[in-house]
């Protein structure tokens, strides 16, 4: 009986992982104007409009948001490799050839940036509407 | 003043690892060195470091997690030890939480690596039992009885700790269906 409830325990555990790339496999073949950045993409992209590297990354995202955004660096790391996969953003040698990258964003990412700001102009202007706020 | 403690934390535990780890920095404990099953603390002022521990996805030499701890470094994260691909990180108490990840998303992954470690855990376990069953003698006597029934037991405490990890990450995905 334990070994039928291992061999459940495992293929349930392997399904739910799988179905993570499963979701991640449709994402990729919407067009992107209709998907959501996360707050964690978005800030690190608006903070990339002029060179900077991880940590300054950190303190623009908390300053611009009054503190309210504070990228964690394991978050921060996935999102900066993912978005340098995607080719919004791109790394430039750090000044004196110091082992800090710096990264910048890319015209791809000030695409994504704006086309963003257009969907959340729309959120906030149907929220006003129908709050009448 | 250096004091080394031997303590047991397995694999899904370690959120009562960092527990433990922080509260011995509030007594003025500060880790600073870790083997297998073996923690070095040094006196030092209390709470001055928060603590926490990371599944990686290669080991601490490869080069890929080299890049993420100079990474961390640059943030001000200090890599003090692995055991494994447990990797042990300390930073400077600011007065605010130290979290490693800000989103439902990257906790999920996390914990998805560490479940997934368990269940090749308990697979093996699954696979060398069921080896022995072949050769089952039940006999008080026999060695293999006895290595046969404590692997049992180590598969079914394994399968309750992977059942505990399920019903985080069951939470955490239902958050992250509102929240993100």
């Amino acid at each position: 009986m334990t070994t039928i409830s291992a061999y459940d325990i495992v293929s349930i555990s392997l399904t739910d992982i799988s179905h993570d790339d499963a979701d991640a496999y449709e994402r990729i073949n919407m067009p992107d104007n209709n998907i959501a950045l996360t707050e964690a993409v978005y800030y690190i992209l608006l903070s990339l409009y002029e060179p900077l590297h991880g940590y300054g990354i950190m303190q623009k995202t908390k300053e611009m948001s009054d503190e309210r955004v504070i990228l964690a660096a394991g978050t921060l790391y996935g999102a900066i490799n993912t978005l340098l996969e995607k080719g919004w953003i791109k790394a430039i040698p750090g000044e004196k050839n110091s082992r800090k990258k710096e990264y910048l964003i890319t015209e791809a990412g000030k695409d994504a940036v704006t086309a963003e700001i257009k969907r959340l102009t729309e959120l906030a202007e149907n929220g006003r509407k129908v709050t009448g706020a | 003043m250096k004091t080394t403690k031997h303590r047991l934390f397995f694999v899904w535990q370690y959120e009562d690892e960092e527990k433990w780890l922080n509260q011995m920095s509030e007594a003025g404990q500060q880790l600073c060195d870790v083997g297998f099953c073996t923690y070095t603390f040094e006196e030092g002022e209390p709470s001055r470091y928060q603590y926490r521990l990371q599944f990686l996805d290669d080991l601490p030499t490869n080069y890929k997690s080299r890049e993420y701890i100079a990474f961390l470094e640059d943030l001000g994260i200090k890599y003090i030890g692995n055991y494994g691909r447990w990797v042990y990180l300390r930073k400077e108490n600011d007065g605010n939480d130290f979290n490693l990840f800000s989103d439902m998303k990257s906790i999920i992954k996390h914990l998805n690596k560490i479940i997934l470690f368990c269940s090749l855990i308990v697979l093996f376990l699954t696979i060398s039992t069921i080896n022995m069953a072949v050769n089952f003698t039940f006999s008080f006597n026999s060695a293999v009885f006895w290595i046969g029934v404590v692997s049992v037991g180590f598969m079914i405490f394994c399968l309750a700790g992977i059942i505990r990890l399920q019903k985080k990450k069951r939470q955490l995905v239902k958050a992250a269906e509102i929240h993100e």
